[in-house]
């Protein structure tokens, strides 16, 4: 579905990603994993047209995307749920899920996702007039995915969705991916908690500053000695 | 006492007029980051649009103030696209410096077209002052403040409930996030870059009949609706119409009883005065980084 070729990224002269290969199918749910400033971060902006690699290719659904603007990659369905929540802050909860079906036309069903949303997260529709400032961490994150889901999108990535958040909102972020990849949607997790992110994955990868080191099942990457010392506290 | 209201009066629709200037300063500054140096100019373009279709081609003053509107709309589009666009990712102060190389430019351009002499529009509604009560309005004043008034409203409205004003309020509020929506981000600069210019111009063709129409009168307005706009919370567009319409009935209250030399220096004794008590302006909040 997904599939990137030697894709190399700079910043400036800082050269994040380098000769990055990596693909994700239909259906599953696929993490990445790797220390700060490896680029896991440069790899999902790179996929939604944030940022253009200068070399390599990316395809979805086996047509090239890089080099479209994000604009046009949200309109193949391919949601990104952004590190650091960014939800708008001055828009109420409402407005900020129906900013997430921006690119969508149908209302009636924007209007059923939007009782889908609201449903997986009662919490927004108790609060869906307020403003999304005045959320706790937790509540703006479940914002920031109601949002992404608002996309119908057929692939989801996640930036980190647990940072910052306290251990019992993890587990609810964590239960609510899960729920999403058993409905069908495809997903790609970046995540610093390494060892929830492999449990929850089926494959994975590794990036090392601007590489991908190891690749392969999660349930073996988890016994790899090499993962185990560097992101497991193994 | 009536004398009082009289000025709070006139002072509203003057202020009708900083507002209007202000939430255009303010939308540019917060959604693009560019200070613009040349809003003045685009008053002053506005108020000589006017005296060139209504007082010199006869064309009635209302279709004079909108043909205006729409020239000017068109006109802040070629700056975007021409002189902004290109600069939308260097340092604040390129752009800065480019409106300023802007503001100078059409002042001078205004200079050659229609010469130093300040021009009279010429009054478009009968002089007649209607009384309500002890107050005199006449018609033209009621004309201004409430034309203001409805565009700040729709303005709002555009806002607050549009599919596009919607996008850009996410944009102003976080560009990248926006771009993840599939928000046009370009299109966003472009529509209120080509708003402000519009709104700016038509500001001035509705002061226009009032006062005189010289190819320098933007200068001291500029500085105005900065003032307006710092006064109000950078940014902050409720903010920019209160102390908009704020600095407005100030202005006609100390030209009333302290001296109507000091007019103009209200303005800056005013945003002194928020700096200091107000940091953040009048409405703007506190925000915390990161």
């Amino acid at each position: 579905m997904l599939k990137l070729s030697d894709v190399d990224v700079f910043y400036g002269k800082v050269h994040a990603l380098k000769s990055v290969s990596m693909h994700v199918e239909e259906g599953e749910l696929v993490t990445l994993i790797g220390a700060n400033g490896a680029g896991k971060s440069t790899t999902l902006k790179t996929i939604s047209g944030m940022l253009r690699p200068q070399k390599g290719s990316i395809f979805f659904q086996g047509e090239r995307i890089d080099g479209l603007t994000s604009e046009k990659i949200v309109n193949r369905r391919i949601a990104h749920c952004p590190e650091g929540r960014r939800v708008f802050p001055d828009m109420s909860v409402r407005e900020n899920l129906e900013m997430g079906a921006y690119v969508r036309k149908n209302k009636t069903s924007i209007r059923s996702d939007l009782e889908m949303v609201f449903e997986l997260f009662p919490i927004l529709k108790e609060r869906s007039q307020q403003d999304a400032s005045c959320l706790s961490g937790g509540e703006q994150q479940m914002l920031a995915i109601g949002r992404a889901l608002m996309l119908q999108p057929l692939l989801i990535m996640f930036d980190e969705p647990s940072l910052g958040l306290a251990p019992i909102m993890v587990e609810k972020v964590v239960e609510v991916i899960a729920e999403l990849n058993r409905r069908g949607t495809t997903i790609l997790l970046v995540e610093q908690n390494a060892d929830m992110a492999l449990r929850l994955s089926k494959r994975a990868y590794v990036l090392e500053t601007g590489r991908i080191g190891i690749e392969g099942l999660s349930k073996d990457l988890l016994q790899n000695e090499h993962v185990q010392k560097a992101y497991l506290g193994g | 006492m009536v004398e009082f209201f009289q000025h709070v009066v006139n002072g509203l629709m003057i202020g009708g007029i900083y507002a209007l200037m202000g939430i255009g300063l303010t939308l540019i500054f917060g959604i693009m980051n560019v200070v613009n140096f040349s809003h003045g100019e685009f008053y002053m373009l506005g108020a000589f649009g006017v005296y060139t279709l209504f007082t010199m081609l006869g064309l009635p003053y209302l279709a004079a103030l909108l043909l205006t509107g729409i020239i000017f709309w068109f006109f802040g589009s070629i700056i975007e696209r021409l002189i902004l666009r290109p600069l939308q990712h260097q340092a604040i102060d390129v752009s800065m410096l480019a409106t300023i190389g802007l503001s100078i430019f059409l002042s001078n351009l205004a200079l050659i077209i229609w010469d130093p002499t300040p021009k009279d529009i010429g009054m478009p509604f009968p002089l007649i002052g209607v009384e309500i009560g002890p107050i005199t309005l006449t018609p033209i004043r009621v004309f201004i403040f409430v034309a203001a008034m409805l565009l700040i409203l729709g303005s709002h409205l555009f806002l607050r409930y549009n599919r596009f004003g919607k996008a850009i309020r996410a944009t102003f509020q976080d560009r990248e996030a926006a771009a993840l929506m599939g928000v046009n981000t370009g299109l966003v600069n472009l529509v209120t870059f080509s708003w402000g210019t519009a709104i700016a111009a038509i500001a001035g063709g509705l002061l226009g009949p009032i006062f005189q129409v010289f190819p320098t009168m933007g200068t001291i307005v500029s500085s105005k609706s900065f003032a307006v706009v710092i006064a109000g919370g950078l940014g902050n567009f409720p903010g920019a119409i209160l102390s908009g319409l704020l600095l407005g009935v100030a202005e006609s209250l100390g030209a009333g009883y302290v001296s109507s030399g000091y007019r103009d220096a209200i303005a800056f004794i005013l945003i002194i005065v928020v700096l200091i008590v107000r940091p953040t302006g009048l409405l703007g909040k506190a925000r915390r980084l990161g």
